[in-house]
């Protein structure tokens, strides 16, 4: 079971022989959780086998999307920790990616649809690629049904990209 | 105990005939942290925890309104939490229905039931049968209610 309370640097060990496990680091907001967020940490546990998210902090929730979320950062990231595909939920404060990857130690990053339309990934590339770090792009997730959501989203997150 | 035979949790695995199986109905809409810490007390009182999420319909009939997020999506988020064992579509308020399926040995409310006439009802119709209501503080309204506000603007 995921803790939020965790290190980040929880050891994950393989067996003697065995291939060694494979470590992932996936930053997202999930604020009000939903179907999307689910399909993409899903689609992340599928290219690793240790999944760390990081859930952004409130004030990099404003930086990024112009608003606050609407579900504070220690319940997000408690939610996150949650989930199954997840074993461990971190705070992602939006500092330099090398200084995460000293952390953590992840083999692969997965970048949100965000980072890929930002065009930031190529420098993401640049950082990582010296430590050894391989790059998944992630499809986006399904949208929600739910018109309130999208439209309450439309109005909380102008900044962020649809 | 009981045995929930040929029902699987989305990993795989079922309840052992051994193992003492709980049963919350809930409508889980815009999960939230007051949804999972009662799925945690729940959980820590049971081997096995199975999830119902109340359908759009029951719950329009109920509250006079729809629920923000669809039945569908509402369940795929609470099946992908790993206090969850298995996540089912509720299928009616009569709570015996559920149990005909399931078989679980211990119900969870919320107390806002407890020593209400409706509530007086439940409970000896699941001891008829051998379960047990297990009554919570329902708190996971006023957030929905509040979440609700803060969404529509």
């Amino acid at each position: 079971m995921a803790t939020s309370h965790s290190p980040a640097s929880t050891p994950v060990s393989a067996a003697p022989g065995a291939a060694p496990l494979v470590r992932g680091y996936l930053c997202g907001h999930f604020d009000l959780i939903q179907i999307g967020d689910i399909d993409l940490v899903h689609a992340a546990k599928r290219h690793c086998d240790h999944l760390t998210v990081g859930v952004t902090t409130d004030e990099l929730h404003v930086a990024t999307t112009g608003g606050r979320p609407v579900v504070g950062h220690g319940d997000r990231r408690e939610i996150v920790a949650h989930l199954r595909a997840v074993d461990v939920a971190v705070a992602d404060a939006g500092q330099d990616i090398v200084a995460t990857w000293r952390r953590l130690r992840f083999e692969v990053l997965f970048l949100g649809p965000q980072t890929e339309s930002d065009g930031s990934s190529a420098e993401l590339q640049a950082q990582l690629a010296p430590h050894g770090v391989t790059i998944v792009a992630l499809a986006p997730g399904r949208e929600t049904d739910s018109e309130l959501i999208r439209a309450a989203r439309r109005r909380l997150e102008p900044g962020r990209a649809a | 105990m009981n045995a929930i035979n040929g029902l699987t949790d989305s990993r795989g695995s079922s309840a052992a005939d051994t193992d003492v199986v709980g049963y919350v109905p809930g409508a889980w809409d815009m999960f939230h942290i007051g949804h999972l810490n009662l799925i945690k007390r729940a959980r820590a009182q049971c081997d096995y925890l199975v999830v119902g999420v109340v359908t759009d319909e029951v719950l329009e009939l109920a509250k006079n309104k729809r629920p923000v997020v669809p039945l569908a999506e509402r369940l795929e988020v609470v099946r992908s939490m790993d206090l969850v064992d298995q996540a089912v579509t509720d299928l009616s308020s009569d709570k015996l229905v559920m149990w005909e399926l399931l078989h679980f040995d211990l119900l969870f409310k919320g107390d806002d039931w407890k020593g209400t006439p409706s509530g007086d009802r439940l409970e000896a119709t699941m001891n008829s049968v051998g379960v047990e209501v297990v009554y919570f503080p329902y708190t996971t309204r006023t957030s929905s209610t509040a979440l609700r506000h803060q969404l529509a603007g």
